[in-house]
């Protein structure tokens, strides 16, 4: 449909309408490299083992790995993990760091794994998909998260189980 | 054991403003605390207090002021002191 210039297309004018049957959620987040490497200095396995899986730490280069070289991966991990509670914005209860987890497929990309709490708010709130995307360069890295909610009722009774 | 929060969160906090000048209550976040910041704090109250802090516990709440955290550490000294 062509619309005149300056009008606004039909879906965007104001009138009844149903609601779309889904949601985007969007979250972002950007980690200063050099403040997770002074974290894992500092603070070492126990740093670590409060916020990452060891499936992630093992991705980044695992326990024994030098700390600069850890951390821009690390970064951008929790780069992730905080973007996915922006797209989830949990209210009342705060999921565990470690239930947001960054999985690395044999081809190289990444997926979210989320458990416990996790995985209870985004069954909760009908999310149906969960994708990110992790960057880093120079002193910083970055994940965007972006979720698909289905308001449809049916998909309430049958959550995802897996994201 | 304000003093001991206070300098815990000059060392851990990377807050722009020194953080003598917050109030007691004074939100944190909106000082400028970031999520990983708010880690850092955590395990370095864990390293000075010699607690440590029950999943429970790990909520955005207990961190969001000098008084939240206070009532935290409370709460856990006064839980370490039961007999076993």
């Amino acid at each position: 449909m062509i619309t005149q210039p300056g009008s606004l297309p039909p879906s965007v004018v104001a009138g009844p309408r149903t609601d779309p049957p889904f949601e985007l959620r969007v979250g972002t987040d950007v980690q200063v490299i050099e403040a997770i490497e002074a974290s894992v200095r500092r603070h070492g396995r126990k740093y670590l083992d409060r916020i990452f899986t060891s499936q992630e730490v093992q991705a980044c280069g695992g326990y024994d790995g030098v700390p600069n070289l850890l951390a821009p991966g690390l970064a951008a991990r929790f780069s992730a993990k905080e973007a996915t509670l922006k797209a989830l914005r949990p209210t009342t209860i705060m999921p565990d760091w470690r239930e947001i987890e960054v999985v690395q497929m044999p081809g190289g990309w990444p997926v979210l794994e989320l458990t416990g709490d996790a995985l209870h708010i985004a069954q909760e709130l009908g999310f149906v998909d969960l994708q990110v995307s992790l960057s880093h360069d120079g002193p910083v890295a970055t994940a965007t998260v972006v979720g698909v909610v289905c308001r449809h009722p049916k998909h309430h009774e049958h959550p995802a189980t897996r994201f | 054991m304000r003093d001991r929060i206070i300098s815990v969160l000059s060392a851990y906090g990377r807050l722009p403003n020194p953080v003598e000048t917050l109030g007691r209550d004074d939100d944190l976040y909106r000082a400028g605390l970031t999520s990983h910041a708010s880690v850092n704090v955590m395990l370095g109250l864990e390293d000075e207090f010699d607690i440590e802090f029950p999943d429970a516990m790990l909520r955005k709440s207990t961190f969001e002021s000098i008084a939240s955290i206070e009532s935290a550490l409370q709460r856990l000294c006064d839980r370490s002191q039961l007999p076993a």
